[in-house]
């Protein structure tokens, strides 16, 4: 077999193009990702820095009520950099509260109804403070469950053709039926939606570029 | 100037995490990104996901991206080179259960030429990538060393040596 025989033999059996669906869904995760990104803000940098600087000084040196006020705060909300700022101290303590603070901003957004998007982009900021935590299971567990709440809310959420389906019966078979085909078997549910972020630490740097998966 | 203009033009932008420059970044890349990935993990679906956790490490790594769009696409295949290991590994330690595909549901892993799969699996994971990333992700000696981390001539050297070997094993089905 000739080179360009086996070039072509490969480029046959392995190249594909990404479907317009996915590509759409995919960058609509990754907008969100931009979107709920703190250093993705522009111009923010500097007062939202300041903002915790403060938020930082305050949580040691006051009593705990700002604290407690911040407590339930989610990304977006005025008392946000509060409670990332007593998270950090609280860290030092306990390594697994910056999960669980993700799954709990989580869990409130879906409460809040907060636009999913967002809630994807957080859900997989989450997953990256999880994925941190390993030995925990039970932080693994609850961030399974909250991305199959997602994904259920997602699929509920679709819309739907009037001429396609009439009653809300119909409706309701279809949504289980695109359930069924979505997520089949032992699948985790929101895995197409997103992905667990394993750790890399076997991952060498080298040279001009910056290591993916560093930033 | 690389040799992907467009590329270039949007290394700024993505550096400033605009969505645009991620969409065309992606537009520009994704398929060739899937097809590596696809090359590597014989399933389309874990393919698209590899290809989606790079683009969400770029948004979260982007203000630290420098040189110019041949860098960025090396960085995004470098990427996507670790997150096919990570699932190849993930793989290993938990084997799926087999199940029987109904008869008209297309089989996922549906890389109809099965000797070549079987072929590029003998291979290691450095000469598969190499000749994946040659062949099916169309890079240059140069990129793949950027990618695996080695130098031109290395790459060259491998590379021969890792076709060599597959066509021998096509060879001998």
């Amino acid at each position: 077999m000739r080179r360009d025989e086996l070039a072509e033999r490969l480029r046959r059996a392995y190249r594909v193009e990404m479907d317009p669906d996915t590509a759409a869904r995919q960058l609509s995760v990754v907008s969100a990702r931009l979107g709920t990104s703190q250093a993705s803000r522009p111009g923010g940098g500097r007062f939202r820095r300041r903002v915790a600087a403060l938020a930082t000084a305050l949580a040691v040196t006051l009593p705990g009520g700002l604290a407690l006020a911040a407590e339930g705060t989610v990304p977006g909300d005025v008392l946000y950099p509060v409670k990332l700022a007593t998270e950090r101290v609280r860290s030092i303590f306990d390594a697994a509260v910056t999960a669980e603070h993700r799954l709990e901003e989580v869990e409130t957004m879906l409460e809040r109804g907060v636009p999913l998007d967002r809630v994807v982009g957080h859900l997989d900021v989450a997953r990256d403070a999880v994925a941190d935590m390993a030995e925990r299971e039970e932080l693994q567990d609850r961030l399974e469950r909250l991305a199959k709440r997602i994904r259920d809310r997602m699929i509920a959420d679709r819309p739907f053709g009037d001429d396609e389906e009439g009653p809300v019966n119909g409706r309701r078979d279809r949504q289980v039926d695109d359930r069924e085909d979505v997520a089949p078997g032992d699948t985790p549910p929101a895995d197409d939606v997103t992905r667990p972020h394993d750790r890399r630490s076997d991952r060498l740097g080298d040279g001009e570029m910056d290591r993916p998966g560093d930033g | 100037m690389s040799e992907y203009p467009e590329l270039d033009e949007q290394v700024d932008g993505v550096r400033r995490r605009s969505e645009a420059a991620f969409a065309t970044v992606y537009r520009l890349t994704a398929d060739d990104l899937l097809s590596y990935a696809y090359g590597m993990l014989h399933d389309r679906t874990a393919a698209e996901d590899a290809v989606q956790q790079a683009f969400l490490e770029l948004a979260r790594a982007a203000p630290t991206i420098r040189g110019d769009g041949r860098t960025l696409r090396a960085w995004l295949f470098r990427s996507v080179r670790y997150n096919c290991l990570d699932e190849l590994r993930r793989r290993r330690r938990r084997p799926e259960t087999p199940t029987d595909p109904l008869p008209d549901e297309p089989v996922d892993d549906d890389v109809a030429d099965v000797d070549l799969r079987r072929a590029l699996d003998r291979l290691t994971e450095r000469q598969r990538t190499m000749v994946l990333l040659r062949h099916v992700g169309g890079l240059s000696g140069e990129e793949i060393a950027r990618v695996v981390g080695s130098n031109r001539v290395a790459v060259y050297a491998a590379l021969a040596r890792a076709e060599r070997r597959l066509r021998h094993l096509l060879e001998a089905t």
